[in-house]
């Protein structure tokens, strides 16, 4: 305890605070660019794959194999699988790039598959009146479904979006400079892993609390009482 | 049980996925046995899609079971392919 107090003024040097927020920094973008794309993206395939046409089969033939796939790989396993693809096809060796390709895809899969689960527990008579009402595919999602399903989407979403915040930290596998991997980097520097590690996780509540709040917030926004 | 058992059975499916980041500690288990063999033989991209598709088989193995029990014992409505 008393080496811990007496590392502290070392410890946080304006460097090192700069190190420090440089490598949140990172994390942020890396959730903020997976989150982003995952749910504009993840929509779009929900709303595809709620189609019928028969023009259409590939494409939601295609989908169905791309969550199911993606959702049943671990996070470390496809990222370590897309570092080797990208090392071997010499297609970039920007770490930070590989790992954003490989977040928007798993995000893409999970959050498609929410919001897929949230457009579904809407009953079936929601849709059949639409439909008799002579609304158009889209308008019925926007006017009828989506206004009841985001109590269904939005809790699961800003979970898994909060759950995204620390499996980014398994970038750092690969050597992204993220905040895991900065608190590596402080302790083979020789401060103590309670320290550094403990600085982190500090870090880590102060990303994560915001967005949860701001769940809550759009909870209250979009999904209050309709009924 | 009825309403407990398709979200449990998914936590499940999500903790086998989760197993795999003990191989960073060194851990001997699938993902850790891919690293072994990796730095052995560094055939990169085979051993790592391998592992894919055995995660892809065990989860789908699970499913299966899972959505069985869930059917015969519990009534809940569970399809294996959503």
């Amino acid at each position: 305890m008393e080496r811990l107090l007496e590392e502290i003024p070392s410890f946080f040097t304006i460097w090192n605070v700069i190190f420090l927020g440089k490598a949140m920094g990172v994390t942020f973008l890396l959730t903020a660019i997976g989150c982003f794309v995952g749910f504009s993206v993840g929509g779009l395939l929900a709303i595809f794959r709620k189609t019928k046409s028969l023009l259409l089969l590939p494409l939601r033939f295609f989908i169905v194999i791309y969550t199911e796939i993606f959702r049943r790989v671990p996070f470390l396993v496809s990222l370590l699988l897309m570092f080797y693809v990208f090392q071997i096809l010499k297609v970039s060796d920007n770490l930070f790039l590989i790992a954003t390709i490989t977040v928007c895809l798993i995000a893409t899969a999970y959050i498609g598959e929410i919001i897929r689960s949230g457009i579904e527990s809407i009953n079936q008579t929601q849709w059949d009146a639409a439909e008799a009402m002579n609304f158009s595919y889209f308008q019925v999602l926007k006017e009828v479904i989506f206004p009841q399903a985001w109590k269904v989407i939005l809790p699961p979403a800003f979970s898994f979006f909060i759950m995204f915040i620390k499996d980014t930290a398994l970038a750092s596998q690969i050597g992204v400079m993220e905040l895991t991997f900065a608190a590596k980097i402080l302790n083979n520097k020789g401060f103590s892993p309670l320290l550094s590690f403990g600085t982190i996780l500090i870090l880590y509540f102060i990303l994560s609390f915001p967005l949860d709040r701001f769940g809550k917030y759009m909870e209250k926004k979009l999904a209050s009482n309709r009924n | 049980m009825k309403v407990l058992f398709p979200p449990l059975s998914n936590h499940y499916i999500i903790m086998t996925l989760g197993t795999s980041m003990a191989a960073i500690f060194g851990v001997e288990e699938l993902t850790g046995r891919a690293f072994n063999i990796n730095s052995e033989t560094f055939r990169s991209v085979e051993i790592f899609s391998l592992t894919a598709l055995v995660y892809i088989v065990i989860t789908f193995i699970a499913t299966f079971l899972l959505a069985v029990i869930g059917r015969y014992f519990f009534k809940a409505k569970m399809r294996i392919i959503q």
